[in-house]
């Protein structure tokens, strides 16, 4: 999927755990297990939100996107 | 985790405890319980369709004999008669015992917080299909039953008033539109809920 969740990269950021994240926000570990692994079709602004005002970013740090053309050559 | 619950227990027909448990809906449990008792009923028809059918082709000579001299009767013709609208009832039966059946999966499918999914959708349009065959047997069976009445029991008030009393119900074809349509919209319902699988 050319749309690369940076999830990982803000918890090391952060110094949170993806379980610590998810105790803060409503969103069950599961759900942002798969966020995480890029196993999402699709965000809600919601969680966009309670994701951003919890790590302390803008939607464009989460999310990046991947031409897989770019990605093909990299 | 419904699903995985319900998968445990399996299909059975006896899993109604667990079933009404998880529906915590008085209508909805109350109906699950209704469409075992009626299985079991229609089944119970289907054996006594089938077993009273063969006895009055056992008995036809008696039978025949009971008819002589009803105007309009062909004494020699009737037990076959009968003994195929008896078939026919027990045919009515199985419908209705299968009818009963995807109304009872229906319902588990709501107990396992699976409403709208593609088997839901499958089950409607052979609910609506199975309506229509027993419309077309009760419009032959009640048809029958209409005939033999009025012309066995010429004074009877009734049906002299309303001789169609018995063979048309407009309720029951309207009843397989609705199954039909319903099926549409869960067909519809359950590609959106396909759409939200996997949004976090």
């Amino acid at each position: 999927m050319p749309v690369i969740v940076k999830l990982d990269e803000l918890l090391a950021r952060q110094n949170m755990t993806l379980t610590q994240l998810a105790g803060r926000i409503d969103i069950t570990l599961a759900n942002l297990s798969i966020l995480k692994t890029g196993k999402a079709r699709a965000i809600r602004f919601g969680t966009l939100e309670a994701l951003c005002r919890e790590l302390k970013c803008q939607p464009g740090d989460l999310l990046s996107f991947a031409d897989d053309d770019s990605k093909a050559s990299k | 985790m419904y699903q995985e619950q319900s998968r445990a227990a399996g299909e059975s027909f006896f899993s109604f405890p667990a079933v009404a448990r998880r529906l915590r809906d008085p209508l909805l449990a109350g109906t699950y319980a209704a469409t075992l008792v009626g299985m079991t009923g229609m089944v119970l028809l289907a054996v006594i369709g089938v077993g009273t059918s063969l006895l009055m082709w056992l008995i036809r000579e008696k039978v025949s004999a009971s008819m002589a001299g009803i105007k309009y009767i062909d004494p020699a013709r009737m037990p076959f008669m009968i003994s195929m609208n008896l078939l026919e009832v027990a045919v009515m039966a199985v419908v209705g015992f299968f009818f009963l059946g995807h109304l009872r999966k229906l319902i588990k499918s709501v107990a396992d917080g699976d409403a709208f999914g593609q088997d839901n959708a499958r089950r409607l349009t052979w609910m609506g299909w199975l309506t229509l065959a027993a419309n077309v047997l009760a419009m032959n069976v009640g048809g029958f039953g209409t005939w033999f009445a009025v012309l066995t029991h010429p004074q009877n008030p009734e049906f002299a008033a309303n001789p169609q009393s018995l063979a048309f119900n407009p309720s029951g074809w309207l009843l397989a539109l609705v199954l039909f349509i319903l099926a549409r919209v869960f067909k519809q319902g359950a590609s959106m809920n396909l759409d939200l699988e996997g949004t976090v």
